[in-house]
């Protein structure tokens, strides 16, 4: 191997390790660096996440729909869309949530029309936040609250 | 002087070009299987409330790309992909593999959620993007009737992803630390967080594909939490290890392997994706001699 090439291996070698080293001892994330900071936190602490629910006529009776799955939600997966919601909130910007969860809805409806999933005709739609903590051999206790609803 | 001569033993002792290729083929190929995952192009289909670019997206102000530049930026990737594992124009191929991978990621990961286990893929092809990959085994060699020496040019790729694959595993041991502190492992901790995820993951949040019979147990048992979140953080912080000797490496890799069946069956954090990135712990030219042996002992 040439001595030149040795050099820019070397660099190349010592940029790559002081980036991912960089990250992984003073934290923060700038893709593909990052540092790996998943469940390295407390959980004692109360956890929170969101959930999108729709609410169906059945005959004369409402009744709730649940987005779990990826084809309702298109194209987020349940998991990616709470920490998406969650990020929008953490970033101050609380305003952008109504009109991306309206933009699912329409998405769900377009996607319905075109018989691309299975899913009921929705009525209304709810965000909801959920807080849950956990005591020990208690278990959990699981609170629900809505963020806001939205008419069709 | 000395120091030196330890740098390049450890970075440019010679070996077998096969080595290297072995690891381009298994690496590429299942990059290509997990690219087939995830479909880039539904993600143009998401709310343009939803854009939260991340990284040099974020650093050069650039726009979310259209449908139809996603699309064709996809096929062109798993092209490259392709072209990658079979060492069809290897160095062009990688080259184009690694911006491509880095891009769409990027685009992917700019929705405000992330998940871990792409991100060492992505530091691997940069990797390759600068290594001789494909000197054996590949189609390029096959045309142009060449054999490679062995050399330095194929011993430090693989060792930089040996670099950057503990570090990985270091970082996430060094972030618990700097999060929680020892109670991380000292404490309950370890049973909440398999409370949160057996409760999460029910509420239908998660896709799991393994029953919630092994969290069960390990709840159970509150000395086997206890004993998995020393063992977990102790082989997170001891993973630069693997850089010193052949028998920490053998011992380490074998544990943070054993540390990421246990976390998909008991978290239900699937990291199958990233079980290719094991080819580069193995001694392939070894392995092949073993074969060859093997198959002349049976022939006699």
């Amino acid at each position: 191997m040439k001595t030149q090439k040795k050099i820019f291996v070397s660099f190349l070698i010592a940029v790559m390790t002081s980036l991912t080293l960089g990250f992984a001892v003073f934290g923060g994330e700038f893709f593909p660096f990052s540092s790996y900071s998943m469940y390295s936190g407390s959980f004692k602490k109360t956890a929170r996440w969101y959930t999108l629910e729709g609410l169906v006529d059945n005959n004369g009776q409402e009744q709730t729909f649940n987005f779990d799955r990826r084809e309702f939600l298109y194209p987020f997966r349940p998991q990616e869309f709470s920490e998406a919601i969650e990020s929008r909130i953490r970033h101050g910007q609380m305003q952008s949530v109504i009109p991306g969860v309206q933009g699912l809805v329409k998405n769900y409806n377009r996607r319905q029309a075109l018989a691309l999933h299975q899913g009921p005709t929705l009525h209304r739609y709810r965000l909801v936040v959920h807080r849950v903590t956990y005591g020990g051999e208690q278990g959990a206790s699981h609170d629900e609250q809505t963020m806001f609803e939205g008419t069709l | 002087m000395k120091q030196a001569n330890r740098w390049d033993q450890f970075w440019f002792s010679t070996s077998d070009p096969g080595d290297l290729a072995i690891c381009r083929i298994l690496f590429y190929s299942g990059l290509f299987f997990t690219s087939l995952i995830e479909s880039f192009t539904s993600w143009s289909e998401a709310p343009p409330e939803f854009w939260q670019p991340v990284s040099f997206f974020n650093l050069f102000h650039i726009a979310a790309p259209s449908a139809w530049m996603i699309l064709v930026l996809t096929v062109l990737w798993r092209l490259s992909l392709i072209f990658s594992a079979f060492g069809f124009y290897t160095r062009i191929s990688q080259v184009v593999a690694a911006i491509l991978s880095t891009y769409l990621y990027v685009f992917f990961y700019s929705h405000g959620f992330l998940h871990h286990p792409y991100q060492l893929f992505v530091v691997i092809c940069l990797i390759l993007m600068f290594a001789k990959s494909g000197e054996a085994f590949s189609v390029d060699a096959w045309r142009t009737k060449k054999t490679s020496q062995p050399s330095g040019e194929f011993t430090w790729p693989v060792k930089m992803v040996w670099v950057v694959w503990c570090l990985m595993f270091f970082a996430a041991g060094l972030a618990k630390l700097r999060n929680t502190g020892l109670s991380w492992a000292t404490s309950e901790n370890m049973q909440d967080i398999l409370r949160h995820n057996i409760y999460y993951f029910s509420q239908g949040l998660g896709h799991r594909q393994v029953s919630d019979d092994w969290p069960n147990l390990f709840l159970q048992s509150p000395w086997l939490c206890q004993l998995s979140a020393i063992g977990v953080l102790s082989v997170e912080l001891l993973s630069p290890l693997i850089l010193f000797g052949r028998r920490p490496r053998l011992i380490l890799v074998a544990c943070i392997f054993t540390m990421q069946v246990g976390i998909w069956y008991v978290l239900f954090v699937d990291f199958r994706p990233q079980l290719v990135c094991y080819a580069f712990f193995l001694p392939w030219s070894r392995i092949v001699d073993c074969m060859k042996l093997g198959r002349k002992k049976y022939a006699n």
